[in-house]
């Protein structure tokens, strides 16, 4: 799994690393079930702390892309896999995006706004409101 | 993928070395072992009902009927080497090499090795009837120099067949290293499930033979318990390594924390994903070192690190995520060898 981070960026690092796997998961590098290497190792690789790794899986773990369990590691989720099926939608659209002239940044800013417009779209979790 | 595979044995080479494999690992055998029969079967008339079957130390131990030669010679002689033969036919598949053909030596080797300590132990029996017990030492050395002679004519009657160097894989995605970013990669190699349970099972049943041995005090039981400290030492450190790239260079190392290594960016001349077939190229699994001089962590077939190592034999890692690994490394290589590229580029296009 390939992780970057940009220590000058103005951006968290942990949420560098969280958007990494991400990218991961996007890219089919990572599919539900693949565990993910432990905190210590990565910390290493990447010489940042290792609770910002932790902070990073814990905030995947918030959005249902990693499951984390004691002893087990961080496991990617069932629920990171309509992300992958995203995967060529994104690429479209950021293609697309790129040819009107819309930065990625900008594009990110919408699809946000998006979200914020509609907080009852579906999650990752899946339909939950199935009826007993 | 439907890419040609321009890397794999050429299927005129590969035709030519199974042709010449089949003939010393099969041919030969049965050659071998059917004149140990005909000649075996004319003597067994005049043969004494019962022959030394073993030999230990101080001579003859044992006894058994004459036809017990028979099925040593058949069992040794014809079904270990079509067995070895089957199975590395199975196993090598396209990507022919050195341990393959090293396979087909070996098999014609065994046949020869069966029918001289067969023939020869019956022959001393025939001859020395009665007087002083007979001696197996000479049959013995025949044998083994009859093994390694055969061998070696196997070996040299199959084709040398350049080590498949397998099909170089592509990234996926680009990967481009920014300045001042740290792009690293990690990953887990491991041996297949199946293999795992597989060696796990055979451990735990040597190990609950050593537990009865040792408990009804049968001779040689603590041999068995220590080969089963042995081989479950082995398994941890074998079964699975962390592997990681960064821009230091390459470094892997067991879960268990050894053995390691580290190879420095500036030991590494080139990198490359490769498909390599762990039984032609290596002739089996773990950290292992191949004819041709390459050393490597084989845990299975498909996608693998290749990394050329200035002055010394190529480093093979078969992990999952080789052609990402690869292409990152690749990137930190050519930034090195031009720092030019390492000038600032800022205010780069929006993306």
């Amino acid at each position: 799994m390939l992780i970057r981070v940009d220590p000058d960026s103005a951006r968290p690092l942990y949420d560098q690393v969280a958007a990494s796997v991400r990218a991961d998961i996007l890219s089919g590098a990572l599919s539900p079930g693949d565990r993910l290497p432990p905190a210590r190792d990565v910390a290493g690789a990447l010489e940042i702390n290792q609770h910002t790794v932790l902070h990073a899986y814990q905030r995947l773990r918030e959005e249902g892309l990693v499951d984390l369990r004691r002893g087990r590691g961080a496991v990617i989720a069932a629920g990171a896999a309509p992300l992958a099926e995203l995967a060529r939608d994104i690429d479209e659209l950021v293609g697309r995006a790129a040819a009107l002239g819309v930065s990625t940044r900008t594009l990110a800013g919408i699809v946000q706004s998006h979200r914020e417009l509609r907080p009852d779209s579906r999650t990752l979790e899946g339909p939950e409101e199935v009826s007993p | 993928m439907t890419t040609h595979d321009l890397t794999r044995t050429p299927p005129e080479a590969l035709r030519h070395a199974r042709r010449m494999f089949a003939i010393v690992a099969v041919l030969m055998p049965a050659l071998l072992t059917a004149t140990g029969t005909v000649v075996m079967l004319a003597w067994m008339p005049t043969m004494p009902e019962l022959v030394v079957t073993h030999w230990g130390p101080n001579g003859a131990d044992g006894h058994g009927p004459a036809w017990t030669y028979l099925w040593l010679l058949i069992g040794i002689g014809l079904l270990l080497p079509v067995l070895m033969a089957v199975v590395t036919l199975a196993l090598a598949g396209a990507h022919w090499g050195g341990a393959a053909r090293l396979m087909g030596a070996l098999a014609a080797g065994l046949a020869a090795f069966a029918l001289s300590t067969s023939l020869g132990s019956l022959t001393l029996q025939r001859v020395s009837e009665e007087s002083t017990p007979p001696r197996i030492g000479g049959v013995m050395a025949l044998s083994f120099a009859a093994m390694l002679v055969v061998g070696a004519l196997a070996w040299a009657a199959q084709p040398r067949v350049r080590p498949a160097e397998g099909r170089t894989l592509a990234p996926r995605h680009v990967v481009q290293v920014a300045d001042g970013e740290r792009v690293v990669w990690l990953g887990t190699t491991s041996m297949p499930r199946a293999a795992l349970i597989a060696v796990v099972v055979m451990l735990l049943a040597l190990a609950a033979l050593a537990v009865f041995m040792l408990g009804t005090g049968v001779d040689g039981g603590w041999i068995v318990g220590a080969s089963v400290i042995i081989v479950a030492l082995a398994m941890a450190t074998a079964t699975a390594f962390r592997v990681r790239v960064t821009p230091e260079g390459f470094a892997a190392r067991a879960l268990v924390g050894w053995p390691r290594i580290v190879i420095p960016l500036d030991e590494i001349e080139s990198v490359r994903a490769v498909d390599i077939s762990p039984f032609g190229e290596f002739g089996g699994w773990g950290w292992r070192i191949a004819v041709d001089g390459r050393t490597g962590i084989v845990m299975r077939s498909g996608p693998s690190m290749e990394i050329s190592r200035r002055g010394r034999k190529p480093f093979i890692v078969t992990i999952d995520g080789a052609e990402d690994a690869a292409a990152l490394l690749q990137a930190y290589l050519d930034r090195a060898a031009d720092p030019a590229s390492n000038a600032p580029d800022q205010g780069g296009s929006g993306s």
